[in-house]
């Protein structure tokens, strides 16, 4: 069920905005109650309502506003983060703007009131599919992330990599078995598709009690006063650390990977990501 | 500190008193038995001066009691309690948000705790963790991602929501007093800083993702009026710091939120504080130039709210590094003269000492072994960003991570050994631009982030005169950790360890004295004293944990 909601009175003038001042702002409607933010609580018009606003703004407003209303070439603002749309509800406040102008923008007086609501409904209809954190709506544009050479990743590769890989070997159809070249450039550069991270998954430890008993195994916690792991019988081990009893070696096999973050330049990741690509 | 003491006899638990006024000249004296405001204590130190607890005994520390909050709302009285939730909000009490960690400080006076979570105030016994009252403010909605708890002022308990409102509650029963807008919610504010009690004002702050201008504000503490806005970023074509934008639409959509509490100079009356990453996050394309003054250290007069001096941490920032978080104020020794300081350890991997009085600048220390992301360290002691470690098309590998080196979680100071504790988080991401529009995007938006790792995280103790660490432990594993400092007068320092310990070090020298494994912390520890004992107080989500000795 929908319910309705009254706005208190905006009690804020933002120095650089204009705001409608209003005496009774319209009700909105709640769609989405659990949304973050009021322009995806709120319910929109119908569909038709949209697309003839779509089509109003696209003829009158899209030359300033760009036809995705980020701002364009004859520098209309933004309209995803104008206080004006922000704080509008069924077109008040940018209906005010569109017939009463504001700063270089001229006045609109050829809308009906159904049209100032089908463009603000459309304005709204935009910011309701924007993503959190202040992201746009979903922008798509086709980027190649591959522009290094292959041949001085192919020589880099072979001078710093091919102590612990090899192309024929683990690395074998890399490229066919990440065909995404996203994905690929972060396994490489992080070190596998399982990130060590805190405590190392794949890291072995030895463990040398003072009673002179020595486990060795697969790490699986590790911190200051205490380290687990499970041997390769499958049994589970842990102990209690004292300061250096009893001596813990860590075998950290991503530790060079960690290391080379301080020293790869990103060319030199791009170079190594297309020779990558060619292993297919 | 002097209280008054006042009992009230509540209707079904007459033996409870409650006393927990406070003066707000009060809260200017050092940090000692209570905890009355969000760092102890104006200074930002975290240095208790309490003593019960020392290195020879720490290890004897045991567990007092422990509870979680409860975030049931009780619209009637259940018998035998008391206890009914006070409600409160503009909301219509229709979204379903039952639960929160404790992100933020706890005050303590006189024995009662003021604990908080996102829409819920709790006051409780410190004695035993039993609820005395509980407050819940039902929203419209908003970024609940934390509530960095109250401010007192005499006998009002005041605090800010998601959904941008001031809130004062009687501090005896929970009642409200009165609320504010302090935000307009439309414009996708939301607001999570503890409010800082200054004479009859609190000083509140906000955060925003949708590129609108921070501002910091000083309202009544008695009635909840505005009493002046200061801008963190241009809003007319006149005022300071324009020259640093391409133009004043940039400026005023350019970000700077203040959302974590800073630090009060009595003697100065300035307020000194770290303002937020500038907008958009990720893509300055836009915005070029330095972008004052957002991720700088500001100085504002508390009874005018106007700007004193300004040094910014990070010009352009481009990776969503923050400087909002709490620096500490240092009475110190500069090449031999006594100078009256502020230190802060960054988001963005640097260490900063500046003159409080006057703004100048006195160090730059890159305290993270990783941080990749800049080029030099100006004259004037800023580091330039490079470019080149911007989210670009093909990738970028930068350090730190988007939660920084440092976050919001304090950091603490121990004067007598003159050491500034911190974490050190070293990780790296790969960065990509996916919005190469050069109108710029939106927010946070316009880049694809992904986790490379982390190697050698450590916890810090720096020199603030150098900004050199006098010891670094490193934490096994390499990975971050994300918890704030407390300090002593008996020299221990109290952390987590992010591996699910608080530990308490040695602070002259980084000896870990003791631990106890119950999860990793989300708050600072802190410490107070009742009845004569000495708490030891932590947050672990929504459980709180209370250590003492017997």
């Amino acid at each position: 069920m929908r319910k309705r909601l009254i706005i208190p009175s905006i009690v804020f003038l933002l120095a650089s905005v204009h705001v409608a001042a209003q005496d009774a702002r319209p009700e909105i409607e709640i769609a989405n109650p659990n949304a973050m933010f009021l322009q995806q609580q709120r319910a929109l018009p119908p569909a038709e309502v949209i697309e003839r606003g779509e089509t109003l703004y696209q003829v009158n407003c899209r030359l300033c506003h760009g036809p995705d209303l980020r701002g364009g070439d004859q520098g209309g603002s933004n309209l995803l983060r104008s206080d004006v749309v922000l704080v509008d509800i069924a077109g008040e406040s940018i209906g005010q703007v569109i017939t009463e102008g504001q700063g270089s923008m001229p006045t609109f007086n050829q809308f009906s009131s159904d049209d100032i609501a089908a463009i603000a409904g459309y304005i709204h209809s935009i910011k309701f599919d924007s993503e959190g954190q202040g992201s746009t709506p979903p922008v798509d544009f086709d980027l190649d992330i591959l522009v290094g050479n292959a041949d001085a990743g192919e020589r880099f590769f072979n001078q710093e990599c091919a102590s612990c890989h090899s192309v024929t070997g683990d690395l074998s159809g890399i490229a066919t078995r990440i065909p995404d070249d996203y994905i690929m450039q972060n396994t490489w550069v992080a070190g596998g598709r399982r990130q060590a991270g805190r405590g190392g998954a794949q890291s072995t430890v030895t463990v040398s009690t003072a009673a002179g008993e020595t486990i060795s195994g697969r790490l699986l916690r590790y911190d200051d006063f205490f380290v687990s792991l499970r041997t390769e019988e499958g049994a589970y081990r842990s102990f209690t650390r004292r300061g250096d009893s009893p001596a813990v070696e860590l075998d950290d096999p991503l530790y060079r990977h960690r290391e080379l973050w301080s020293e790869l330049s990103d060319s030199t990741i791009h170079d190594v990501t297309a020779y990558l690509e060619t292993i297919k | 500190m002097r209280y008054l003491t006042l009992f009230i006899a509540q209707l079904f638990i007459a033996t409870v008193s409650i006393a927990q006024v406070v003066d707000p000249a009060d809260i200017a004296n050092a940090l000692d038995g209570d905890w009355d405001t969000y760092s102890g204590d104006y200074s930002g130190r975290r240095f208790s001066s309490l003593t019960q607890v020392h290195k020879e005994n720490v290890s004897d520390l045991t567990l007092a009691w422990t509870t979680e909050v409860n975030f049931n709302v009780r619209r009637g009285n259940i018998a035998g309690t008391g206890i009914v939730t006070q409600m409160g909000g503009e909301g219509r009490g229709d979204i379903d948000i039952r639960s929160g960690s404790i992100k933020g400080s706890i005050l303590e006076v006189n024995g009662i705790l003021f604990v908080t979570a996102p829409d819920h105030v709790w006051a409780m016994d410190a004695r035993d963790g039993s609820e005395i009252w509980h407050y819940h403010w039902e929203t419209r909605g908003g970024t609940h991602i934390a509530n960095r708890g109250v401010a007192i002022w005499n006998d009002s308990v005041i605090f800010e929501t998601p959904d941008n409102y001031l809130v004062s509650l009687d501090a005896y029963t929970g009642e409200e007093n009165w609320h504010s807008e302090i935000a307009p919610f439309e414009l996708q504010y939301f607001s999570t800083m503890a409010p800082i009690t200054i004479r009859d004002r609190v000083i509140v702050g906000t955060g925003n993702d949708l590129d609108q201008p921070g501002f910091l504000q000083a309202f009544d503490a008695a009635t909840g009026e505005l009493i002046w806005r200061f801008y963190t970023v241009p809003m007319s074509e006149d005022d300071p710091g324009i020259e640093t934008w391409p133009n004043l639409d940039a400026a005023s959509h350019g970000g700077g939120n203040a959302w974590v509490p800073g630090v009060y100079d009595p003697e100065t009356d300035l307020y000194i504080f770290g303002t937020g990453n500038p907008t958009p996050g990720y893509t300055g394309v836009a915005r070029r130039g330095d972008n004052l003054f957002t991720c700088s250290l500001v100085a504002v007069n508390v009874t005018t709210g106007e700007l004193e001096w300004y040094f910014q941490t990070s010009p352009h920032d481009t990776h969503d590094w923050d400087s909002a978080q709490t620096p500490i104020l240092i009475d110190g020794v500069i090449d031999g003269q006594p100078r009256k300081l502020v230190s802060t350890a960054a988001r963005n991997g640097f260490f900063f000492t500046v003159d409080r009085v006057t703004g100048e600048h006195i160090v730059t220390n890159k305290y993270s072994r990783t941080a990749n992301w800049y080029s030099h360290v100006r004259e004037t002691g800023e580091p330039e960003p490079n470019p080149d470690k911007e989210a670009l098309i093909p990738g970028t590998l930068v350090s730190p991570v988007e939660g920084g080196v440092a976050n919001w979680q304090p950091p603490a100071f121990n004067p007598e050994y003159g050491l500034f504790y911190t974490q050190e988080n070293n990780g790296f991401n790969m960065l990509y631009l996916s919005d190469p529009d050069p109108r710029g995007s939106m927010g946070l938006g316009g880049k694809i982030r992904a986790e490379v790792g982390s190697i050698d995280s450590a916890f810090q103790a720096i020199d603030y005169r150098t900004g050199e660490a006098v010891w670094r432990h490193e934490w096994p594993g390499g990975g971050g950790v994300n918890a704030g400092v407390l300090t002593t007068a008996t020299g221990l320092v109290f952390t987590g360890d992010g591996r699910n310990n608080l530990v308490a070090f040695d602070g002259v020298n980084g000896d870990l004295l003791w631990h106890t494994r119950i999860g990793n912390i989300s708050n600072a520890p802190q410490t107070f004293m009742v009845d004569g004992r000495q708490y030891l107080l932590v947050a672990v989500r929504e459980r709180l944990f209370a250590f003492v000795m017997y």
